[in-house]
């Protein structure tokens, strides 16, 4: 009977869910809609369980039949100690003495798939790991069909699943009465036709969950009922539809469209602050000792609606909600998923520290960049988190100052831009990978300087090299060619090609692939140097000059030197470079190189000599590892090197005095 | 309260009376302070030898140069630091020989001393003090070590933790009890190296501590007030300090040389306050403990 009751809701909430869904755009969906989900779920507090059926509506796009379906199953990397996330473990994946003891871990179960037809399609299933071959690892589960699923055609798939909710798991989880339900369900991988991204035959992308990298996913509508405990409040993907209470539960329903995930979370001690943009309802939820930080994530917010707004395309969601988790919940902060994203904040963080701006920034970037253009989080990473980087760094230099944006605190600042660039240079080793690099191959570290920071850089150094309007032409035709699609790296190579040959001919090349064959899948440092300038009087002509007989032996030194302006190229990475070099009387001349060889001279005769000579004035190359050479003066002020001395001097003086304390 | 407001202005008498001292200290800070950092001088020298990249200080706090400097010179950079350790342990040790021969000026204060009789007090001295500044430096770690130890135990981990008022709550009360530990240690220890120095009998320091103790504890209120009014002083000069440097903006090298002697003005005052805790705190000894029964300036009292 209950289960006639809930099959006959599931329906009613699809036909309302599609009816809704035409009456609000009264057009085409935004997206193919592949992998939708109806899913009615109920939080069991007590065990820490999810009891949930589920309904999935797959379309095959190929031009061939599907024979299999894979799951992700992401929840089953908590198991136990064996699985490829907890051996890998980068994340500080694994559970402590006690998290062992009281057995912590987490897992899910799925007990019944039964196609349309009405056939029990579990009991062939089996799970697969389809990169490392552990045996233990059960986060792909693949399931044989009865019959297969024509080209074009759609089909139906009920499922029955529970799981246990793992405690303080990176990303996901529960602590205390907080939960933070993301990669939660039983989720398709994307059945890649071939031609499509990477894919060289039909198959599925399913990946096994690894400690780096996090997902790639269809998109597709969801339409979720979450039943709680009536004094829980609930967040999430999308629009909250309806919420029934009954008794001691509540049922939330949420319904989301054209997205590749769903996310929620639920606690009883949450706050909901509102703030609206363009129609679009900003909701925060956080903690009462949070709250006072509500402005700073509001606004910051904003400032990326705006931003991305203008530069990049329309954000068709009607909601986005912000998760500023409490501090036991510390490990499910600066998370990204549809319309639902997570921050960090504590009542003692100084308003110089920016922490939540950038975290809540950054995550919100992503609804671009790997939500709406659907980059493959673990193949590509640099496709989303290194984009997310650059346009973060765009967005708070501009929104809170390029020399303070990510720490205006006891006279220390930093603007977001350089701290990223600071991260990248000062990691252990800058060049121990290409950032072309999957996410989980990163195994001897560097995942985050290089595809977050390394990326930043190397888009900055595009843009320097290229111009703020052809990126900015790029970045919208990019958004606009790919949303709501899968792009690989070479779809935005093709867009960048194609753009600057349009803006630029030939100037800077046949193509850029030049510069991604050393950013992107070279590993070679940048560093261009002024290494001298010299300035030669040029004594006037001595000898037979104008005939065989009068000998002009005085020679005058006459009012010209002959100047030289010597550039080297320190390491591999050649980029070409502006130099511009001062005359004495205050002219200055802008010089161009191509910085191919490993040095170069700017020669130049004239009545005035060179003073100095600074390259990439304009810092258009951040990837330039030492800014510092960039310049050379041949009467240096001095003036520079005396406050800093002067500076260390009185700090030195100062922590003298302070150590006398201890004696 | 009264009296220990004479003692403390006898105690800035007794600074000034004993000026060379002052001067000395001031002096040993700066020579220390320049030896260490003439190095990083000379690496900056050779970083700006020939450009312009240092100059971007001068108008805004400039990260780019500071992450620069320290991503293409931090081999040189740790060379500095490891001089600069050295330097320091022996500032700390020659400063530990040097304060029983300051001390002994301030208790004999009409006596003249050549520098050789300076340099013999301060030898006299010096293996008494030294164990005692050990016993300080061990008393302290072990203070710091046992509130952390209980600061811990109260609940670090984040995930424990039902709110980060929690921590804020905990951390607050920990530094007052620590700085309330720290006020009382720092007590003893000023008092005990004025013992240290008038005892000259007593080889063993745990004796001359114990006395101390119940010394301080006698008087402990008076002691505290004293103590107090000191750190009032340092705190009043370093918020003049705070406003004038924040006027002086070292933008050129006029206003350096400026910003680097208002720097140095700070310092005199800073390391006479540091020696106003040990001078009143001998005017305090003297009044209370031994047999003098009387300030370091009697007749100007009386009179």
């Amino acid at each position: 009977m209950f289960a006639y009751f809930t099959e006959m809701r599931i329906i009613c909430y699809l036909l309302s869910f599609f009816t809704l869904s035409i009456t609000l755009h009264g057009q085409s969906p935004l997206s193919p809609r592949i992998a939708n989900y109806t899913i009615d779920l109920s939080l069991d507090v007590e065990q820490k369980q999810v009891n949930a059926n589920q309904e999935v509506i797959w379309k095959n796009i190929s031009t061939a039949p599907v024979s299999e379906l894979q799951f992700h199953l992401y929840y089953n990397a908590f198991k136990n100690s064996e699985s490829t996330f907890m051996k890998e473990g980068s994340l500080g994946g694994g559970l402590s003495k006690d998290g062992i003891e009281d057995c912590n871990w987490g897992w899910v179960e799925v007990l019944s798939l039964i196609d349309s037809a009405g056939v029990e399609l579990i009991n062939g299933a089996s799970y697969i790991q389809p990169e490392d071959n552990n045996d233990q690892d059960q986060t792909v589960l693949r399931v044989p069909l009865a019959s297969a699923v024509q080209p074009g055609e759609s089909a139906r798939f009920r499922m029955k699943w529970h799981s246990q909710i793992p405690k303080t798991m990176p990303r996901t989880g529960y602590n205390m009465d907080y939960y933070f339900m993301v990669q939660w369900f039983p989720k398709l991988g994307v059945y890649e036709p071939a031609g499509m991204r990477l894919a060289e035959e039909d198959a599925w992308n399913c990946h096994q969950y690894h400690a780096q990298g996090e997902y790639y996913s269809d998109f597709g509508n969801y339409d979720v009922s979450i039943n709680v405990p009536s004094d829980f409040v609930v967040g999430a993907s999308g629009e909250l539809a309806e919420k029934i209470e009954a008794g001691e539960t509540t049922t939330w329903r949420y319904v989301v469209e054209d997205v590749i995930d769903f996310g929620w979370t639920a606690s009883p001690k949450f706050e909901e602050l509102h703030r609206q943009w363009k129609g679009v309802d900003i909701k925060l939820l956080t903690y009462p000792e949070h709250v006072d930080c509500a402005p700073r994530y509001f606004d910051a917010v904003v400032a990326a609606f705006e931003y991305l707004d203008e530069h990049i395309g329309v954000y068709p969601y009607p909601t986005l909600t912000i998760v500023d988790p409490p501090i036991h919940g510390l490990f499910t902060g600066g998370m990204e998923y549809p319309t639902f994203i997570s921050s960090v904040s504590f009542c003692f963080l100084p308003e110089g520290i920016r922490t939540p701006e950038t975290l809540v920034v950054h995550e919100f970037v992503h609804q671009y960049f790997m939500q709406m253009v659907a980059t493959h989080e673990v193949e590509e990473p640099w496709l989303d988190e290194g984009f997310t980087t650059y346009f973060e760094g765009k967005i708070l230099d501009g929104y809170l100052g390029a020399d303070q944006s990510t720490i205006n605190w006891l006279g220390f600042k930093i603007g977001n831009e350089a701290f990223n660039r600071a991260e990248f240079f000062n990691s252990p080793n800058p060049q121990i990978a290409p950032a072309s690099t999957k996410s989980y191959e990163y195994t001897e570290g560097g995942y985050g300087d290089i595809a977050y920071n390394k990326t930043a850089l190397w888009l900055n150094t595009l843009e320097g090299l290229i111009g703020d309007a052809t990126m900015s032409e790029i970045m919208k035709t990019y958004f606009e060619t790919w949303k709501f699609k899968h792009p690989c790296g070479q779809d935005f190579i093709d867009i960048v090609n194609a753009v600057v040959r349009k803006n630029h001919g030939d100037a800077l090349g046949e193509n850029m692939d030049w510069f991604f064959d050393q950013a992107l899948y070279g590993t070679d440092f940048c560093d261009y140097a002024v290494a001298s300038i010299s300035n030669k009087a040029v004594d006037s002509a001595v000898g037979y000059l104008d005939n065989f007989e009068d000998c002009i032996t005085d020679q005058n030194t006459q009012e010209k030197y002959q100047s030289k302006v010597i550039i080297h190229r320190l390491e591999g990475m050649k980029l070409p470079v502006e130099v511009e070099v001062f005359f004495e009387d205050g002219i200055s001349e802008m010089k161009y190189w191509d910085g191919k060889t490993r040095g170069h001279t700017f020669a130049f005769l004239s009545n005035k000599k060179v003073v100095k000579a600074v390259l990439d004035p304009a810092q258009k190359l951040p990837i330039d590892k030492n800014w510092i050479n960039n310049s050379f003066v041949v009467e240096p002020n001095k003036s520079g090197v005396r406050y800093y001395f002067s500076k260390f001097f009185l700090a030195t003086q100062r922590a003298l005095e302070s150590l006398m304390v201890f004696i | 309260m009264k009296e220990v407001f004479s003692t403390y202005l006898s105690g800035i008498r007794l600074l000034f009376f004993k000026w060379k001292v002052w001067l000395a200290v001031f002096g040993f800070n700066i020579i220390f302070a320049f030896i260490i950092a003439r190095p990083f001088g000379a690496l900056l020298d050779k970083v700006g030898a020939n450009n312009e990249a240092s100059l971007e200080g001068l108008k805004n706090f400039d990260a780019n140069f500071i992450v620069d400097l320290i991503n293409n010179f931090g081999t040189e950079i740790s060379l500095v630091a490891g001089q600069a350790t050295f330097f320091v342990v022996l500032y700390l040790i020659l400063n530990i020989f040097l304060s029983g021969g300051f001390i002994e000026s301030y208790v004999h204060v009409f006596q003249r001393h050549t520098f050789g009789e300076f340099l013999s007090n301060c030898a006299k001295h010096f293996w008494r003090m030294i164990r005692l500044a050990l016993y300080f430096i061990i008393a302290q770690i072990v203070v710091a070590a046992v509130l952390f130890t209980i600061y811990s135990k109260l609940g670090l981990s984040p995930f424990e933790l039902e709110s980060e008022t929690i921590l804020v709550r905990n951390t607050k009360i920990m530094l007052a009890i620590f700085a309330v530990i720290m006020i009382w240690v720092d007590m003893v220890n000023e008092y005990a190296k004025i013992k240290v120095v008038i005892d000259t009998d007593r080889k063993f320091i745990l004796p001359i501590l114990i006395d101390v103790k119940f010394f301080c504890l006698r008087h402990f209120f008076s002691i505290l007030f004293l103590f107090l009014l000191c750190m009032l002083t340092f705190l009043a000069i370093l918020g003049v300090y705070a406003a004038l440097n924040d006027v002086i903006v070292m933008s050129s090298s006029t206003t350096i040389i400026f910003g680097l002697l208002l720097g140095q003005v700070y310092m005199i005052f800073r390391v006479g306050v540091r020696l106003l805790f040990t001078s009143s705190a001998v005017d305090y000894l003297r009044k209370n403990d031994w047999g003098a029964k009387h300030s370091v300036f009697p007749k100007k009292e009386s009179a």
